[in-house]
């Protein structure tokens, strides 16, 4: 019922964004500094942002999806989890067509491919296997589940249809490789190949660094599915995602002039060589924005000079066109002597971005007090960070509403660490933190 | 004739028992013991076969994964000839190729490729730190791959396991230069994974990497009792990975239970068998006792009326001599049977029981010419005569009964077959050890194969001569036997014509072997 229930709310936003149909589709790049107007001979941290974000779809015209949906049956997910598992599943089925491709993979000690990656043509067959198939047993081979589903996914790999695997689990990996940084691997090796990762952590059993790092590596979804009446929901927010896809194998390289200084890359990690940042996004949902943030330091000018700054370029594989799709501005910087036009210059969508960022570094630093056990000192950093975002001199009311969104965020947190133990309120920071660096939808 | 027969079996009667449990034990033994044997090879071959499956299998499953290797080797040569080293060739390999993590390039043992005088990303620079240990002595990377002592090898597998993650490197030698590909290590565990298939049953196949569990050809659920039938590690560069191979230990137990209870069901059947045998044969021993008990029963009846019917008829012999010469031969006639009658019955009688021994000292003189005489009118009524030789004075200690009933059936016997001879002699001759009492006659004689037989009881020579003649066949059997209960012995010689049979005593020694009783 609740299934049904979602896939209702999917139906009108769908339509809704399907406005401007007729022109040829184009990802909306804005590329902005923070500021660019500076003050003469100063040399205040600054920041890039390039964001993206995804064109209407028509209903119609999604992209196929090739699925693979990985089950954990380990024994832990005996009861509640597993019937839940397999009723999102089951939803799976239903929300793909004939165009997609799906396959099933459950894992435990071992793995088994329970569906094959095949068209979805025979949905009841489908259902039969699931129902009859996904149950609870054994201990975690994580690493040779997502290979199997990577595996099957490769199998009918195409640039044009949307290359995804959704991973459902409460346990640590716990057969095969198991670490963190092996497992980041193999989600390297999934992107390079077009395939994105969500993985959904379910009840407090799971490890949210490694599923959290799966999903940052492939660019996929992360959830802290706390409880399994939950799933359902996320589940249908992700396939709702996973059909607005628009654009695939997206980089932005984002290269500074000369003199500039490049600090680091705030959400979202790239490859940094010299003053030459350049950033992958396995895709872009409809409507969604994603954005790529560069903090750094201009160099010194005089009054009234304007001077290159930096120049992007972003490429992306349109999924309407079955084009590439390219991009490329150059942005200068004005150097002035008074104050006031600097800030009438400021871009406060952009300062609000990096200052909700360096939040999620900070916020970071709280997990890791966390595991220190200094509880204490976590939700101080956490506070902190609140209120300097609160402070925050903006004045736009859609920057203003964003930093209200984290700083109330950061709140609940702080509260819930009061309430909960702590396994549950990492989990959830970890993914808070996961999302906003990755701009996913909250 | 049953008579004898029966008595002899009697006589084997625990001698049979201890044959018949030997021959069971003997017989059940070499059931037990061969079919333990059996049992035990048959174990031995199937855990040996077992065994032989195991190693195959995980051999297979070994080449399976040292295909991986083989195949990217294969194809990365292709590659490496194709590729030119510059920086844009080198980067669209990394960055196409799925395989391919870091590639660089020595050329006159400087790095060419990263180039460090640019710049470098993050990945870039930790690539560089992890191979400069190659960059200074690349001979580094072929100390594994050394088949040859002379030539060093141009291309191979080189891994590094100091890091988290290993190395793992096919390089090649071109020209001057050696070129590296990092190959993805986590790739590699997640293609084995994949491709990875096998399906061997109850049996188990386990690929593990440092201990961590790869690959499972079945859920560990279903392992239960499993055992280790084999393992193997695999050679450079993935000397870390083992393959194992488990399987449902060979249950000896199965096969020794069914086994064994083949066996004690053979052996039952085999036992029941000899018993059965044994069962019959003592069945007809104990009718033979029972028959022989009845007729040394009846014998010893006779002998009560048969000796009155011989006193009065020796009586009535003497009352009519020198009278109605139709009377007297018929009274001898009565007198001679009677004779007869009762050596036959006494040797009944001796056969089926033993008399005492009662060893005296005897004149032989006067003994033997009593024998002569008791003989002489059945020997008259043949025309044949004895003759007696012997010298006069002469003295044993013997058994007079025993000694009286073995030169008597010597005589008996002489009488029945050898009449055609018409001469019997009985002589006695003494030596310094011993006495020869021997009778001789002059008739056909006896075939020397067959004088071994003659011993025998109920045994008769097959010829002319025994055609129609009534005889026991347990004569010299009886002959024998008491010769040995008086500590002496027969012999048998063969003067041309006739035979001579010769009972040897002992020279007034006193004989005693046994307590008399025949054995």
């Amino acid at each position: 019922m609740q299934m049904r229930h979602c896939l209702a709310a999917l139906t009108p936003l769908v339509f809704a964004l399907s406005a401007n149909a007729g022109t040829t589709p184009v990802v909306t790049i804005k590329s902005e500094l923070a500021a660019p107007v500076i003050l003469e001979n100063t040399q205040d941290k600054n920041y890039v942002k390039v964001s993206l974000t995804g064109f209407s779809l028509e209903t119609q015209k999604r992209s196929p999806i090739n699925l693979s949906l990985v089950i954990d049956r380990s024994g832990s997910m005996s009861g509640d989890r597993i019937e839940k598992a397999r009723d999102a599943a089951i939803m799976a089925v239903n929300m793909l067509d004939s165009n997609d491709t799906l396959s099933v993979v459950i894992y435990d000690d071992t793995v088994d491919v329970i569906v094959p990656a095949a068209k979805v043509k025979d949905k009841n067959k489908l259902i039969e296997t699931i129902k009859k198939r996904v149950h609870a047993r054994g201990s975690t081979a994580l690493f040779a589940g997502i290979s199997k589903g990577i595996h099957q996914v490769s199998k009918y790999l195409d640039k044009e249809q949307v290359n995804r695997i959704i991973l459902l689990s409460d346990g640590q990996a716990n057969v095969g490789p198991s670490s963190v940084s092996e497992l980041s691997e193999l989600a390297r090796i999934a992107a390079k190949k077009g395939i994105a990762i969500t993985t959904l952590g379910i009840g407090e059993g799971y490890n949210e660094d490694l599923m959290a790092a799966i999903a940052g590596y492939s660019d996929g979804n992360h959830a802290f599915v706390e409880k399994p009446s939950d799933l359902e929901k996320i589940f249908a927010k992700e396939f709702g995602d996973v059909m607005s896809v628009v654009a695939q194998d997206v980089e932005v390289i984002i290269e500074l002039a000369n003199n500039v200084k490049l600090v680091r890359l705030l959400g979202r990690d790239g490859e940094i060589k010299g003053n030459k940042a350049s950033v992958r996004l396995n895709q872009l949902y409809s409507n969604q924005e994603k954005y790529v943030l560069l903090e750094v330091i201009p160099a010194k000018g005089t009054h009234a000079e304007t001077k290159p700054f930096v120049e992007v370029n972003v490429s992306y594989d349109n999924l309407s066109t079955k084009k590439k799709d390219t991009y490329q501005k150059a942005l200068p910087i004005r150097y002035t002597a008074s104050a006031a036009e600097v800030k009438s210059a400021v871009v406060e969508e952009v300062l609000a971005d990096s200052a909700i960022q360096s939040m999620a570094l900070e916020n970071e630093r709280a997990i890791r007090l966390m595991d220190e056990g200094k509880m204490v000192e976590a939700k101080e950093v956490l506070n902190k960070g609140a209120r300097s975002l609160e402070a925050l001199p903006i004045s736009s009311p859609a920057a203003k509403q964003k930093v209200q969104e984290n700083v109330s965020q950061n709140d609940k947190l702080i509260e819930r660490m009061g309430k909960e133990d702590a396994v549950s309120s990492r989990k959830a920071l970890k993914e808070q933190g996961y999302n906003t660096q990755m701009q996913n939808k909250k | 004739m049953a008579v004898g027969k029966q008595n002899l079996m009697l006589k084997r009667k625990p001698r049979s028992l201890l044959i018949a449990v030997a021959v069971m034990f003997t017989v059940v033994g070499l059931i037990a013991y061969f079919g333990f044997r059996t049992l035990e090879h048959e174990v031995l071959l199937r855990h040996y076969q077992a065994q032989t499956l195991a190693q195959t299998r995980i051999a297979q499953a070994g080449t399976f994964v040292l295909n991986w290797l083989e195949q990217r080797a294969v194809r990365f040569d292709a590659l490496m000839a194709l590729t030119t080293y510059d920086d844009s060739a080198l980067k669209a390999v990394i960055e196409k190729d799925d395989d391919i993590e870091s590639v660089f390039v020595l050329q006159k043992n400087r790095l060419h490729y990263p180039n460090e005088r640019q710049l470098l990303t993050q990945k870039e620079q930790d690539w560089v730190r992890l191979i400069m240990p190659i960059v200074h002595d690349p001979s580094l990377l072929h100390g594994h791959n050394i088949k040859d002592e002379q030539q060093a090898p141009s291309a191979g597998w080189f891994i590094v396991n100091e890091t988290q993650e290993p190395v793992l490197i096919y390089w090649r030698n071109k020209g001057g230069n050696s070129v590296g590909f990092r190959v993805s290590y986590i790739k590699l565990l997640s293609d084995i994974i994949n491709a990875a298939d096998f399906d061997f049953g109850n049996d188990l196949l386990e690929i593990k990497e440092n201990g961590r569990l790869l690959y499972q050809s079945k859920t560990f659920e279903q392992l239960g009792r499993m055992e280790q039938l084999g393992a193997l590690h695999l050679p450079y560069p993935l000397s870390a990975w083992q393959i194992e191979y488990y399987g449902r230990p060979t249950n000896a137990l199965i096969v020794y239970g069914w086994g064994g209870l083949f066996l004690l069901a053979l052996m039952t059947i085999a036992g029941l068998i000899v018993f059965r045998f044994y069962r019959e044969y003592t069945q007809t021993a104990r009718l033979a006792q029972q028959q022989v008990g009845f007729v040394s029963q009846v014998s010893h009846e006779l002998k009560t009326p048969l000796t009155n019917i011989r006193l009065y008829a020796e009586l009535l012999k003497e009352d009519l001599s020198g009278s109605s010469e139709e009377g007297l031969r018929y009274a001898e006639v009565i007198v001679r049977e009677s004779q007869r009658l009762s050596r036959l019955i006494q040797n009944i009688l001796t056969f089926t029981r033993a008399p005492k021994l009662n060893i005296q000292p005897i004149e032989l003189h006067t003994f033997i010419q009593k024998i002569a005489d008791g003989f002489m009118p059945s020997f008259q009524a043949k025309a044949m005569s004895i003759v007696v030789n012997m010298p006069q004075q002469l003295s044993i200690h013997s058994d007079v009964d025993r000694l009286t009933q073995i030169i008597s059936n010597f005589l008996s016997n002489a009488e029945k077959y050898a009449a055609a001879g018409k001469r019997v002699e009985l002589t006695v001759d003494s030596q310094a050890e011993h006495v020869d009492i021997a009778v001789r006659d002059y008739g056909v004689g006896i075939p020397e194969k067959e004088v071994k037989m003659i011993f025998q009881p109920f045994y008769r020579v097959k010829s002319a001569i025994t055609e129609g003649v009534a005889g026991t066949g347990i004569g010299l059997t009886i002959a024998r036997q008491l010769a040995e209960s008086l500590g002496g012995e027969i012999l048998v010689s063969h003067p041309v014509p006739g035979v001579q049979f010769i009972l040897r005593l002992k020279q007034s020694g006193k004989p005693f072997a046994s307590e008399g009783g025949l054995k």
